[in-house]
């Protein structure tokens, strides 16, 4: 039996390998907040908010898996990774083939028609103008009767369910080797849930890889063979449907039954509870890479900060040598010809002011995370 | 220094669906317009004549400069300032606008930018093509110095690029720097010799100390390049100064613009 089962994922390709992903997000309350995470320089004193500390899983080509857990548990944060539209703060992503991600909302131009949108759409998702025009009528005709009748009009004047049908039409009909379902299957009425479940079943009977996250278990026990449960940001299990869908059935009544309050207080303390090193340390004999923050995430460099600087130096010398109508040859050869030496020694007593207040506010701040 | 490059690549990577991408933004703007794209092209020639009667004819009296006509003067450089207002001011809202439609799709965010830059540039040749046609007619012939114009054509992209990095993404979180970029937009218009030219003026030449201030600022370097080109007056590896001065501003702004843009793009659904 077990033989067996290793010899059929050998033969399968592997389509999606997660190894040890996280994201790190700041909890930011305020906009000042949103500006201060943007500045590459000091440090700030936003709280950090873990939202996967470290999901490993792997997808083979055919599966169709439902990722299912409660809200806040890094569902969304897990699909917007394995998509590519953000980038995890660490851990590696493998993606073999293109994805293509479902989800409600998906943005049209309310102000261009509905005929101008289906190719707009197409374009942003990189498709040629040959295949636009091939698919053209296809997507029209998905998106169902009220919408072909306004396909001429600008967007803005159709119903939400109207423009969430075309654009969930215009993503169903790209031919992606991997279709991420996020909760796009509640658009719409029932006919139109009934023909989109037709056409992942279709996608599935291709031998086209499904990843679907969604609330309705019932959805999922339809569509999925392969569940992973995802709980505050780690995966507590990955099987079959029939195995793991019981236990979270279970588990979601007992968490239900729990105060509002006390749901907060978990999912609040879970995010913080968390750091690479542990992760780390729990999984001594991988890479080290695996653990460390990527360059997204990173401040700046000292590298980049020495450019900087020397940059800021360039200018500030090429201004003052523009100001004082010194040639740039005279005041290479004579750099004090612009600036008088009191005042360059004036800037090396402030920019080493600068640096021992940096050092010992960096240092206070490490004894703050020490207590 | 990486996420410099990082995002330079992405631009040359993504040419494609950057100039395709490009025309829905003005196709959007002007839906319900009759005479359409027109009037990108409209609006700056009724602001030239404008400008051509009140400063012409009457502030400068026909004068002459550089010894050609004011309209000729005025053209190169209003043509590109026009274009880089308009580029600034699109490229600060561009991500505001797009980001909704991006947030749930695997997207170069980084083109966004580019793409109102795409879009502006072709309004910005056909007015670079009507001023060509204006200046023949006013005596202005073709030199070697027209060269210039692909150097400050670049220096142009880059800064408004770099500049596009920085704004779009500050705008996203705090709306009102759009509505700040309005009112420095219209200072910098009058600091940046658009339409004055300071080198005649009285007051510059007693204290040029004022016209060294004015030559720090980006657009005059651009605006000022422009009409070396066009008109003949200067090579720019002439004023190597002006050049650091410019080149420093540009990279600063890159490197810092690709780091919060790159911070950005990891957390941008949180942003909105």
């Amino acid at each position: 039996m077990a033989t067996e089962g290793a010899t059929t994922t050998l033969e399968k390709k592997l389509k999606i390998r997660a190894r040890f992903l996280t994201k790190e997000y700041d909890m930011m309350k305020t906009k000042s907040d949103m500006l201060k995470t943007l500045i590459p320089f000091g440090n700030t004193n936003i709280k950090q908010f873990w939202a996967l500390k470290g999901v490993s899983f792997d997808v083979y080509e055919g599966d169709s898996v439902g990722i299912v857990g409660l809200n806040g548990g890094g569902k969304s944060t897990l699909l917007n990774i394995v998509s590519q539209i953000i980038p995890p703060t660490s851990g590696e992503l493998e993606v073999n083939g293109n994805t293509n991600i479902i989800s409600v909302g998906a943005g049209l131009n309310g102000n261009l028609t509905g005929r101008e949108n289906i190719v707009m759409k197409c374009e942003m998702l990189g498709m040629s103008n040959a295949d636009i025009d091939a698919k053209m009528e296809d997507i029209i005709n998905f998106s169902g009767d009220q919408v072909i009748k306004k396909i001429d009009q600008p967007v803005k004047t159709y119903s939400s369910g109207m423009k969430s049908r075309l654009g969930f039409s215009v993503l169903v009909h790209q031919d992606p080797d991997i279709l991420i379902i996020d909760e796009a299957l509640s658009v719409g009425d029932a006919p139109f849930f009934q023909k989109g479940v037709a056409r992942m079943k279709a996608f599935k009977e291709q031998g086209k890889t499904i990843l679907f996250v969604s609330h309705s278990i019932s959805q999922v026990k339809e569509l999925c063979d392969k569940v992973i449960w995802i709980d505050h940001g780690r995966v507590v299990m990955e099987g079959d449907a029939d195995d793991v869908l019981p236990k979270f059935e279970e588990f979601q009544l007992t968490y239900n039954k729990k105060s509002k309050a006390e749901r907060a207080k978990i999912t609040h303390e879970s995010g913080r509870d968390f750091s690479l090193d542990e992760l780390r340390e729990e999984n001594p004999g991988e890479p080290e890479e695996l653990f460390q923050k990527k360059l997204y995430d990173q401040p700046f460099t000292w590298f980049t900060k020495a450019v900087l600087s020397l940059l800021t130096i360039i200018l500030a010398f090429t201004i003052g040598a523009d100001l004082k109508a010194v040639p740039l040859r005279t005041a290479i050869l004579h750099p004090f010809s612009v600036f008088a030496f009191h005042w360059f020694i004036l800037l090396v007593v402030i920019l080493v002011f600068l640096m021992t207040f940096g050092i010992v506010t960096r240092k206070r701040k490490e004894r703050h995370v020490l207590d | 220094m990486k996420e410099a490059w990082l995002v330079l690549l992405e631009q040359f990577k993504n040419l494609g669906i950057i100039n395709r991408l490009a025309k829905y933004d003005e196709k959007s703007t002007f839906q319900a317009h009759i005479l359409g794209m027109v009037w990108q092209i409209l609006d700056p020639l009724i602001n030239i004549s404008i400008y051509w009667f009140v400063f012409g004819t009457i502030m400068y009296a026909n004068r002459l400069m550089d010894g050609y006509k004011y309209i000729v003067w005025l053209l190169p450089g209003f043509i590109a300032w026009q274009f880089m207002r308009s580029e600034i001011l699109g490229a600060s809202k561009s991500m505001v606008n797009r980001v909704q439609m991006v947030s749930k799709m695997q997207f170069p965010v980084s083109t966004i930018p580019s793409m109102t830059l795409a879009n502006q540039l072709i309004n910005y040749w056909w007015m670079l093509g009507i001023s060509v046609i204006i200046m023949f007619a006013y005596h202005v012939r073709p030199s070697l110095y027209w060269l210039e114009f692909f150097y400050y054509f670049i220096c142009m992209i880059a800064f408004l690029y770099a500049m596009g990095l920085v704004t779009s993404t500050i705008t996203v979180i705090v709306r009102d720097f759009h509505t700040l970029l309005n009112s420095a937009m219209q200072l910098m218009f009058w600091v940046s010799g658009t339409i004055f030219n300071f080198e005649i003026n009285d007051t510059v030449k007693v204290h040029p100390i004022i016209i060294r201030i004015i030559e720090i600022n980006p657009f005059y370097y651009i605006i000022d390049g422009m009409r070396d080109a066009f008109l003949g007056r200067a090579w720019f590896f002439h004023d190597v100064k002006a050049m650091v001065i410019f080149w420093t501003i540009v990279a600063l702004l890159w490197i810092l613009g690709s780091h919060i843009h790159l911070k950005f793009r990891s957390r941008f659904i949180d942003y909105i």
